[in-house]
């Protein structure tokens, strides 16, 4: 019984850790980085997976979480981030039970569907409320260039999550 | 059964976001002290990582650079030498300006400001904001609304500091304004930051008098009629000014002198606009 809670606890933490590593990897090492016009988000592709994997519950956890952070770390009204983190992994969550896990496809077909939901979101709440009208453009140099970096980031992760996922099942 | 019990978890997490949200709204500063404690833990550690990513950036850059460096140090010596002939020019001016000065007992205005130098230590990670953070905050003096420097020109301004941090809004965010004219004629402009023009390298220019004799190639400094922002900074240089549709302005464009892209030093002006006004009275 203590063991099954000493390895829950270290899945937590093992969790807990790569959503900091993420973030900090995401705020202090990509801007460094000239040539990287735009940059993948990270917390995005790490909240949808946890969903996809874990279920709704999990997914909504993560997402809190990395949206928190968001809010923390950056100026403005607090809890936009919260808001589309944790819907976003609610809504992963629910396609948990129906998808076959070995396959790399419908993680791939999410992240361009959430990276379009999250970037159509902050087009919303930051720009269009300020009487910005010009979606194709927004859609063709900031959204587009973002999305598509993520999807290619989604597939090196996800993967990488996946196997985890198996290690903490076997356990 | 479990699936209803996470919708009732969703919704509950959306109306108190939502409430965090109207609440943070109407209430800015209820936010800031969490903030400014988060940060003063982050902030250090955001440190150690850029050093470390620093290393591996440098080593890689290294490598391919030294061609491009080579041909660089070419380019520059040539630009070396024309400008110190133009430093030469400009120096018998300014002792002719010193003198003239002296002679209408005009106090100097240009002097040189004092200033900081901060790091930059990471930025919006969305392409849709240009704001960063730099590692100074209060405790070396920082406040809101002074001014940040690149070794080239004007590049945005304090919006949020906290303990061991700051917020600069760069002068290309969207929602950036900066009072500026031009360096020689004092035609007052604005320089509004553009998402959508950012991307080709400029600012857009509005609000010149219709009547003025504002060319491509100006040289656009800092206002002194803007309240927050120091007389005189470089901004950058006009280009492409047309006449609006209602025939009583003009518009145009500016490129910044700043490189946005690859900022990782920024001056910190430690003096505030208000400072000087007071100084004055």
């Amino acid at each position: 019984m203590s063991n099954e809670r000493v390895g829950k606890f270290r899945k937590v933490i093992i969790h807990i850790l790569i959503i900091f590593f993420a973030f900090f990897i995401q705020t202090s090492i990509f801007p460094l980085i000239p040539f990287f016009a735009c940059s993948p988000n990270l917390l995005l592709i790490i909240t949808f997976s946890y969903g996809l994997l874990y279920g709704e519950d999990i997914g909504i956890i993560t997402g809190l979480f990395c949206g928190f952070l968001c809010d923390m770390y950056f100026n403005g009204v607090f809890g936009l981030y919260i808001l589309i983190y944790s819907v976003i992994g609610f809504m992963n969550g629910t396609l948990n039970s129906s998808f076959f896990e070995d396959t790399i496809t419908l993680p791939m077909l999410l992240s361009l569907v959430n990276g379009l939901i999250y970037n159509i979101y902050i087009y919303i709440t930051h720009f269009l409320i300020r009487k910005r009208f010009d979606l194709p453009f927004y859609f063709f140099n900031v959204m587009a260039p973002s999305i598509l970096f993520t999807l290619i980031v989604t597939v090196l992760i996800y993967k990488s999550l996946y196997r985890l996922n198996l290690i903490h099942k076997g356990n | 059964m479990k699936n209803q019990h996470s919708k009732i978890v969703i919704i509950i997490v959306v109306l108190m976001s939502i409430a965090a949200i109207t609440f943070s709204h109407y209430v800015p500063s209820a936010t800031f002290l969490v903030r400014n404690a988060f940060s003063s833990v982050i902030v250090p550690i955001q440190k150690g990582i850029n050093n470390i990513g620093m290393i591996f950036v440098r080593r890689a850059m290294n490598s391919t650079d030294l061609k491009e460096a080579n041909e660089r140090i070419r380019i520059l010596e040539a630009q070396v030498a024309s400008l110190s002939e133009a430093n030469n020019l400009l120096k018998a001016k300014s002792y002719e300006a010193d003198r003239l000065r002296l002679l209408y007992a005009l106090g100097d205005e240009y002097d040189i400001y004092p200033k900081t130098a901060a790091r930059v230590i990471s930025k919006d990670t969305d392409e849709w904001f240009q704001v960063f953070k730099i590692d100074k905050g209060t405790k070396d003096g920082i406040k809101v609304d002074m001014n940040v420097l690149s070794n080239k020109g004007l590049c945005g301004i304090v919006s949020s500091v906290g303990y061991n941090y700051a917020t600069v809004r760069s002068i290309i965010d969207d929602e950036s304004r900066v009072a500026a004219m031009t360096q020689h004629s004092f035609e007052a402009c604005m320089v509004e930051g553009d998402i959508t023009l950012y991307k080709n390298n400029r600012l857009k220019l509005t609000g010149i008098d219709m009547n003025t004799a504002v060319v491509d190639g100006d040289k656009i400094v800092t206002s002194n009629i803007s309240s927050k922002f120091l007389p005189n900074i470089l901004i950058g240089y006009a280009t492409d000014i047309y006449v609006n549709d209602n025939q009583l302005s003009k518009s145009g464009y500016l490129i910044p002198v700043t490189d946005f892209n690859n900022l990782t030093e920024v001056l910190v002006i430690t003096r505030l606009k208000s400072d000087s006004i007071k100084d004055n009275e």
